[in-house]
């Protein structure tokens, strides 16, 4: 058992944090969208499915990629600080318990485009500055 | 929003990938889709319909790489439901390996002792599906089933919930039917191995009630507070009766009425909860029927008989749980901890008071803890031994039934968890569980007859694995 133990934490050893990324992420609403900005906290209670509108009063549809994608991982690492295994934690405590739902998953950035461009509650991310006229960039994430 | 949108994004969904997204949304925003196409020209529809389909390939592969919410959501749906129904599901597969010989390690009360061996893969193993329908942007129908280990499995008491959930305005929400019995911290998320990061919760806290289901129903509210929400919840409702063996012949436990109160607030890195539980016992004995109906055959002859069956009798009996919990998460540090206290006027029933604290750090992939759970059941029945010797061997074993059933033991866990993928964590875990021979509520000795009854300190180690999926 000792032998397994040490076994275990040499394992942890080699494991390494992969947090070397310095780009930013976009977060991204149609242009029609009231808000100006949005707070870090405002973009977690939407994506953690907390809240279910804009300040304004109106619904959010917010979206998210694929759940194996790396942005994804980047996006809510450094929202939150967790990795994905405890969003995806945290969204299996929620759904299976029948409190909630997680964002729509979309399978790449212009499908999230086009949702976005078509619809003022969407809301999406991007790992690049999405250019448009439809479109309108409400806070910028810094990697952690 | 003044104008409306081009065209549904339910639409753009639909194209764009029905295997992927294929849940609705209350979205006030939507608008007729007919309106909505007539927008656009057909030239330019056309382009965007060809440009999406091949967009789809991308999203089955997506789905087909076994991603929890998007492979959860079977393709077929859109076209048949509008849209509207999931499936989805999770599943742990578990080995268990107990030190102490004739010992098999139970996970709960409910579990079917008789047939778990010494290595075994039925305590955590288990199997659960989700089906959520929303016919209505406020209106959403969800059914899970779990299959597990238990002493009597039927497919009705499979049926882990099942029920409407209505929310008629934002921030309330209403849940009738058979709802999750929310007494603990977890309560909800027991048999969803992954949401946590041991192999199970504690047994000293989760493992003495085996009730998981209430017919009734839920009704919460909720609030933004300081940089977090709070919920307050409100229940009621009859148990879903679970068979419990407390020696080979199992009795059916459950609550009815059970009413209660939790309050829980959470943000990014904290979640506290607290909660009141006031139910009554609907079982007539807590022992088995064959020694209550022995006792009944020589109350005339033997006067304690009659005691011990007061005892035993507790239909009726009020069963209050109270309990608080906190849990922390920064990403790197996981903490956890609860406490509670059970009264029941009976002392045949397991009460007094429990608690847990675990503490994990999570380097890269993986996540390994401490934890040390205890529990605490002092009681104590005092019958004079009979003067016939002939009444000596139920004397021992309705005495024992009380003075040798509490639930009272305590463990030492370590152990890791691997997040292998995102969908799939693989947990090792080894716990050393230590009960004086009064703490064997859990540790009923499968097959020995007589011997089941003689004093016996637990002290075994329990090693455990499995492999936690969401699909």
């Amino acid at each position: 058992m000792r032998k397994l133990i040490l076994f275990l934490f040499a394992l942890i050893g080699l494991v390494a944090p992969l947090h070397a990324q310095n780009t930013r992420l976009f977060v991204v609403v149609n242009a029609k969208n009231p808000i100006a900005s949005l707070s870090e906290k405002e973009a977690v209670n939407l994506f953690l499915g907390r809240s279910k509108t804009f300040a304004n009063g109106e619904y959010a549809l917010p979206l998210d990629h694929a759940t194996s994608s790396a942005v994804r991982k980047r996006f809510y690492y450094d929202l939150t600080g967790k990795p994905i295994s405890e969003i995806n934690a945290y969204w299996a405590r929620l759904f299976f318990s029948g409190q909630g739902t997680p964002p729509r998953i979309v399978p790449d950035n212009e499908a999230m485009l086009l949702i976005i461009r078509n619809n003022p509650g969407a809301i999406g991310y991007f790992d690049y500055e999405p250019t448009g006229r439809q479109l309108k960039v409400v806070l910028t994430l810094d990697s952690r | 929003m003044d104008q409306p949108p081009a065209f549904s994004y339910r639409y753009l969904i639909s194209l764009v990938s029905n295997e992927v997204v294929s849940k609705t949304h209350p979205d006030p925003m939507r608008s007729p889709p007919g309106r909505a196409l007539s927008r656009r020209t057909p030239a330019s529809k056309d382009s965007a319909m060809r440009a999406m389909n091949r967009r789809s390939f991308a999203a089955c592969s997506a789905a087909l790489m076994g991603s929890f919410f998007g492979a959860s959501i079977v393709g077929a749906s859109e076209s048949a439901l509008d849209g509207s129904l999931s499936v989805s599901g999770f599943g742990t597969l578990g080995l268990v390996y107990s030190s102490q010989p004739d010992l098999p390690f139970v996970r709960e009360i409910s579990q079917n002792i008789d047939a778990i061996e010494r290595i075994s893969a039925r305590q955590d193993s288990r199997l659960g599906i989700q089906i959520n329908y929303q016919p209505l942007p406020e209106l959403e129908l969800v059914a899970q089933v779990v299959v597990r280990d238990k002493v009597d499995n039927t497919l009705s008491n499979s049926v882990e919930w099942a029920f409407a959930k209505w929310e008629p305005i934002p921030a309330t929400s209403l849940r009738l039917g058979r709802v999750g019995l929310d007494l603990f911290l977890l309560s909800d998320q027991r048999n969803i191995a992954y949401s946590y990061s041991w192999v199970r919760p504690p047994v000293e806290f989760y493992g003495w009630l085996p009730l998981y289901s209430l017919d009734g129903g839920d009704l919460t509210w909720r609030t933004d507070l300081g940089d977090g929400q709070l919920k307050a919840k409100l229940f009621a409702g009859r148990s879903l009766p679970a068979d419990v063996k407390l020696t080979g012949n199992p009795i059916r436990f459950a609550v009815s009425p059970a009413v209660g109160i939790n309050i829980s607030w959470e943000d990014v890195h904290w979640r506290w909860r607290a909660g009141y539980t006031r139910s009554r016992v609907d079982l007539d004995y807590a022992a088995p029927s064959d020694l209550i109906d022995a006792l009944k055959q020589v109350a005339p002859l033997w006067p304690h008989a009659q005691t011990l069956l007061d005892s035993f009798e507790v239909r009726g009996t009020d069963l209050t749980y109270a309990g608080v919990g906190g849990a922390y998460d920064d990403g790197r540090w996981q903490i956890i901890g609860e406490y509670s206290r059970t009264a029941v006027e009976r002392v045949s029933m397991p009460r007094g008071k429990k608690a847990y604290l675990s503490v994990g750090h999570r380097f890269g992939a993986w996540l390994p803890y401490l934890m040390y759970a205890d529990s605490t059941d002092r009681r104590s029945l005092v019958v004079a031994e009979p003067g016939n010797p002939m009444l000596t061997p139920l004397w021992v074993a309705s005495t024992a039934a009380i003075n040798q059933r509490s639930m009272t033991q305590r463990t030492w866990s370590l152990g890791a968890r691997w997040d292998v993928a995102s969908n799939t964590a693989l947990k090792f875990q080894f716990d050393h569980v230590s009960a004086p021979p009064e703490g064997r509520w859990l540790w009923y000795r499968q097959g020995a007859g007589g011997s089941d009854l003689m004093p016996l300190h637990v002290d075994t180690n329990v090693f455990s694995a499995t492999l936690d999926v969401l699909f």
